[in-house]
């Protein structure tokens, strides 16, 4: 089968998967209870209740609802929030996006790195080195993002007094809006000022989302780095006086194939440390969007939040998939 | 099925006696004494302290002292009571939620892996799709919908982690279908149910400790940042993510120790069975 074949195919399974991870919320947030209770609570008066039910449209029969609901969603119609502004919940999405985006980015490229660094030389050096390198994944995976993020706050924002806790840039220094990326918008502005503050507001939250994710990605290296040194054309390498340098380059080049499949299933769980990271920080993302809108009984955006993570997911293991088809020809198509 | 596993455990400590060496071996060892010690303390909290851990005072944020070991919280409340009571709420979420996904994505993996066809292509793709979902989040919004108490936490958590048990199971399943004693007892005619039952489910077993020590590594994370976004179990029941958060409040004007202690021990749960995890992972994955 051609490549571009497989990226069709690819491309077209997004589809069902879109429509499984639809059904799924769907099911979670209208036919296991009612929602509008588990948000107002037991303490509501009824007709409080039946007005927010009608509102987000839970008063028709189940069956209607799931049509409108998947109608609404392909035609790209969220919804408007119940809550505080009553815009479109697109909108509001689109605010918080940028700085979910901005967070997840700077963790992932810490995480890679950091992997990469601690991984290559765990399976390069082996002996105590290596065990320490085992240690580190194996502790950085069971790290509590808020603990870890209250960690770094209390030693660099409490004590040495450094860098802030929380926020994305200083009063006065958010940057005019282009992306919503403060980093990126500062830059564009061109405001120093501006840059250094909203950077420093980076350092902290992706630091603790990037190391926590890190040790995923040192194991898998340290792992594959064994594997191919283990190899015997490595020892043909050896036998013919290659030097060390080179080898250690091509076996990185081939250690890190498979990071990139571990790239696409990790960025579930980039985005379930992106919500804990966020909450900790107070970090004006999506996470912090659902955490708040929860608080406001705003289901429409609840769901339009969740729904848009659904999407976001889906899109994403698309691209990877692609890549990994381009970068590796020995995969089945 | 009782000499099954009772040749299967054998088979399993020999197996860990030969391949513990170094490394492994301090990772076991250390892995299941932090585990038991906790089990320990969820057992004998009584004993260990002399407080209420749901009762306040007006001895409000104190220091840590020799008569409250790590200092007392905004409501009074002895710190290390609610810590180590705390450890009954999670083991108990930890308990529940494995039994749950277990006994969903046991039978529906082993199914679809023995069946195959269209039912597990369609089992398959739902699984997958609810993987690549993050898990954090539609553990909230079921926790959400479903109202705090420990079991609804579990139910939560337990739907979450279904489709890591049933990739597993499927995969090992088909793997052990294509061995030839079950070859054999297909051949011989053995019903369909006894082959699933007494000769592949046993054979699961060693898989499902693995999944079991790495999951539960990730649940006890799941719970506590359940319980920190404040979806878990009601106040004052004590719990480690929720103390976290309380305390969190209170780190900027220099009372630490609220916070550090319950994620301290979050961190510390999590990372007994991620070292019981790689040394398991170890001994059925060996990579020289």
């Amino acid at each position: 089968m051609k490549l571009w074949k497989y990226i069709l195919i690819r491309v077209l399974l997004v589809i069902p998967t879109l429509l499984v991870l639809l059904s799924v919320v769907f099911i979670v947030l209208r036919m296991i209870g009612d929602p509008i209770t588990a948000m107002v609570g037991m303490k509501a008066p009824p007709n409080v209740i039946a007005s927010l039910r009608e509102e987000a449209g839970l008063n028709k029969p189940l069956y209607e609802q799931y049509i409108d609901y998947l109608y609404n969603l392909f035609t790209g119609n969220f919804g408007t929030t119940m809550a505080v502004d009553h815009r479109p919940v697109l909108d509001v999405i689109m605010d918080r996006f940028p700085a979910t985006l901005e967070l997840t980015i700077a963790a992932f490229i810490v995480s890679v790195l950091i992997g990469m660094l601690t991984g290559i030389m765990g399976g390069w050096k082996r002996g105590k080195l290596d065990a320490s390198v085992r240690i580190y994944s194996i502790v950085s995976y069971a790290l509590f993002i808020p603990w870890f993020g209250l960690l770094l706050q209390l030693v660099f924002g409490v004590y040495l007094r450094i860098l802030p806790t929380g926020g994305m840039a200083d009063a006065g220094l958010a940057p005019p809006r282009y992306t919503g990326i403060y980093v990126l918008d500062s830059l564009i502005a061109g405001n120093l000022d501006m840059f250094i503050s909203s950077l420093k507001h980076l350092i902290l939250p992706a630091l603790t989302l990037g190391i926590v994710l890190s040790g995923v990605y040192t194991r898998l290296l340290r792992n594959n780095m064994i594997d191919i040194l283990g190899q015997e054309f490595i020892l043909a390498y050896r036998a013919r006086g290659i030097s060390d340098s080179k080898i250690l380059l091509h076996s990185i080049k081939n250690a890190f194939i498979p990071v990139l499949t571990m790239m696409g299933l990790q960025f579930a769980i980039l985005l379930t440390g992106a919500i804990l990271t966020e909450t900790t920080f107070s970090w004006p993302g999506l996470g912090t969007m659902i955490v708040e809108r929860i608080q406001y009984t705003d289901y429409t955006a609840v769901q339009g939040a969740v729904v848009f993570f659904a999407i976001f997911v889906a899109i994403v293991n698309v691209i990877v998939d692609i890549i990994y088809a381009f970068l590796d020809p020995r995969i089945s198509y | 099925m009782k000499p099954a596993s009772h040749g299967l455990f054998s088979r399993l400590i020999s197996r860990l006696s030969k391949r513990f060496a170094g490394w492994r071996t301090a990772f076991m060892i250390s892995g299941l004494s932090i585990v038991l010690s906790f089990i320990f303390i969820a057992i004998a909290a009584p004993i260990l302290t002399p407080y209420d851990p749901t009762k306040g005072s007006y001895n409000v944020l104190l220091p840590p002292s020799a008569e409250h070991p790590l200092g007392t919280d905004s409501l009074g409340r002895d710190l290390l009571s609610r810590i180590l009571y705390g450890t009954r709420t999670i083991l108990i979420i930890l308990a529940l939620s494995t039994a749950l996904s277990i006994s969903i994505g046991l039978p529906i993996g082993l199914i679809s892996g023995f069946y195959k066809g269209a039912l597990d292509r369609v089992l398959s793709f739902v699984m997958d799709s609810i993987y690549a979902f993050p898990s954090l989040l539609l553990a909230i919004v079921i926790a959400l919908m479903l109202g705090p108490s420990p079991l609804n936490t579990a139910i939560s958590i337990a739907f979450v982690y279904v489709p890591t048990y049933f990739r597993m199971i499927r995969g090992q399943t088909l793997s052990i279908k294509s061995q030839l004693f079950v070859e054999a007892a297909i051949a011989s005619g053995t019903r369909t149910r006894t082959i699933l039952i007494k000769h592949i489910m046993p054979n699961l077993l060693p898989t499902l400790v693995v999944i079991f020590s790495i999951n539960a590594a990730d649940t006890i994370l799941t719970e506590a940042g359940l319980s920190f976004l404040g979806y878990s179990v009601v106040p004052p029941t004590p719990d480690w993510g929720y103390d976290l958060y309380m305390g969190r409040y209170y780190l900027l004007s220099g009372y630490w120790w609220l916070s550090f202690f319950p994620g301290l021990m979050v961190v510390l749960l999590s990372l007994g069975f991620a070292l019981i995890g790689e040394a398991l992972g170890d001994i059925y994955n060996p990579r020289k």
